[in-house]
């Protein structure tokens, strides 16, 4: 069963500049799906689209289904739940003075009893390899930790499609190495957005590669990046590890 | 970068320290009001009020050099109204009540906010019932003022090491430029903050 599913999404910006034209995607239950493209692809717009950020806008055009359910206006709430968003700047995400509030807050706006947001922070926390941080402030901690606190907060909300925007671009190779192992252990459906190729096609089955708001190339992740005009003339990359492969596997 | 000198002794481990922070916000709160409306008649108010402050200071252990540079930075505003009243008929007594009240008042807030970690302060207004917006609004405000600092301090760095030729004018220039900056990025940042509040269930 496809858990997420986009239908024929168009999208402008509030100027008129269109961002998204015609996207269409699916992942299925558990699948980890990748969106590469250049910068200015489209690729934060439509990861918004995902979560319903954008809603009820008159310049959207098209269907995002989540777990079999249409957004609308009037489900954002369940869809918030169902699919959570880790943002690109881990300093936008936490909002809260500590790392318990900030992890809670999902819980807390999902109005669960206080024993059992206690019982959930410590197992996010956990989860992430950050036991006894609650009463960290997020200002004193490094990247890596701030970004797996992030994760913290959505595996709090526990939700059944995991939505990444560039989780790797503000981290050094260990917390970026940590990070890929936490995505790939994860049971949640799975979108990553990146730039970081390697991740990509480490941990994605297929992918999806958008330019100009549309989706120019899909298909599974070595295929796709093998081909290397195709990657050159959208502004990426044959990633390293293909070029080493070795040929008789 | 870590600016931490808001309340750089918040997290200490002292006997003031390890008090409810309900106390100490009720505590300060009192002491606040009490030397505003105390009579200057009752000169033995203020002598106590500052013995305690300096007991407080010593049984939290603060650096006396952190506390004074502290209220000094904080003296520009005391004494830009200080000096007003110089103007009036008994004009130096005047400044010297302004001075003595306000001092009291900075100083306890300083020993607050030093002796008590801001997330404490917060949870009592919310028992207190006040409203959770408002909170909130704190709460961000704490999280984002080091954040806001931070930036505008590589963005001065980013200018400086790009002036070959520093004029008076334009020195005045670029700090307005950074200031512009600085208010179109926290707008942006705000909408970022907010759809990473919605998308965590906020309505």
């Amino acid at each position: 069963m496809n858990t997420l599913e986009v239908q024929d999404l168009s999208y402008s910006y509030p100027d008129g500049k269109p961002a998204l034209r015609a996207v269409s995607m699916h992942a299925v239950e558990g699948e980890c799906i990748g969106i590469v493209g250049p910068n200015g692809a489209g690729k934060s717009t439509l990861l918004l689209h995902l979560n319903g950020i954008l809603p009820g806008d008159d310049s959207r055009q098209g269907k995002v289904i989540v777990c079999g359910e249409p957004v609308t206006s009037s489900n954002l709430h369940e869809v918030h739940r169902m699919v959570g968003l880790l943002f690109q700047d881990p300093d936008d995400q936490l909002f809260c003075p500590t790392v318990r509030e900030d992890v809670a807050f999902g819980p807390v706006q999902f109005g669960f009893p206080p024993l059992e947001i206690d019982r959930i922070v410590r197992e996010s926390l956990r989860e992430v390899g950050l036991e006894g941080f609650e009463s960290r402030s997020p200002h004193h901690l490094s990247g890596g930790e701030k970004q797996r606190v992030c994760l913290a907060g959505i595996l709090a909300c526990n939700p059944s499609i995991l939505v990444l925007d560039e989780p790797t671009s503000e981290l050094d190779p260990r917390g970026r190495r940590e990070l890929a192992r936490l995505i790939r252990g994860l049971p949640a459906t799975r979108v990553i957005a990146s730039h970081d190729l390697e991740l990509v096609v480490d941990l994605c089955s297929r992918v999806y590669l958008l330019d100009g708001g549309e989706v120019v190339a899909s298909g599974p992740a070595r295929e796709i990046f093998s081909d290397e005009d195709l990657m050159l003339a959208h502004g990426l990359e044959k990633p390293h590890s293909l070029h080493h492969r070795h040929p008789h596997p | 970068m870590k600016h931490d000198y808001i309340d750089r002794y918040a997290r200490l481990d002292s006997p003031v320290h390890r008090l409810p922070a309900a106390l100490k916000l009720a505590l300060a709160l009192a002491l606040v009001i009490s030397t505003v409306i105390v009579p200057m008649s009752a000169p033995l108010y203020f002598v106590a009020c500052a013995l305690f402050l300096v007991c407080v200071i010593f049984l939290g252990r603060l650096p006396l050099r952190f506390v004074a540079v502290r209220l000094l930075t904080l003296e520009p505003l005391v004494a830009g109204v200080a000096i007003l009243a110089l103007m009036q008929h008994d004009g130096l007594l005047m400044l010297i009540r302004i001075l003595v009240r306000s001092n009291l008042c900075l100083l306890a807030m300083v020993l607050l906010s030093n002796t008590t970690p801001f997330a404490g302060i917060l949870d009592v207004l919310r028992s207190l019932r006040v409203p959770s917006l408002l909170v909130t609004v704190l709460a961000l405000m704490y999280r984002y003022v080091f954040l806001l600092i931070d930036q505008s301090e590589r963005m001065s760095r980013a200018r400086a090491s790009r002036t070959f030729a520093p004029r008076r004018g334009s020195r005045w220039k670029t700090a307005a430029g950074i200031v512009g900056q600085l208010f179109v990025r926290s707008t942006e940042r705000a909408e970022r903050i907010y759809a990473a509040m919605t998308a965590r269930g906020w309505r």
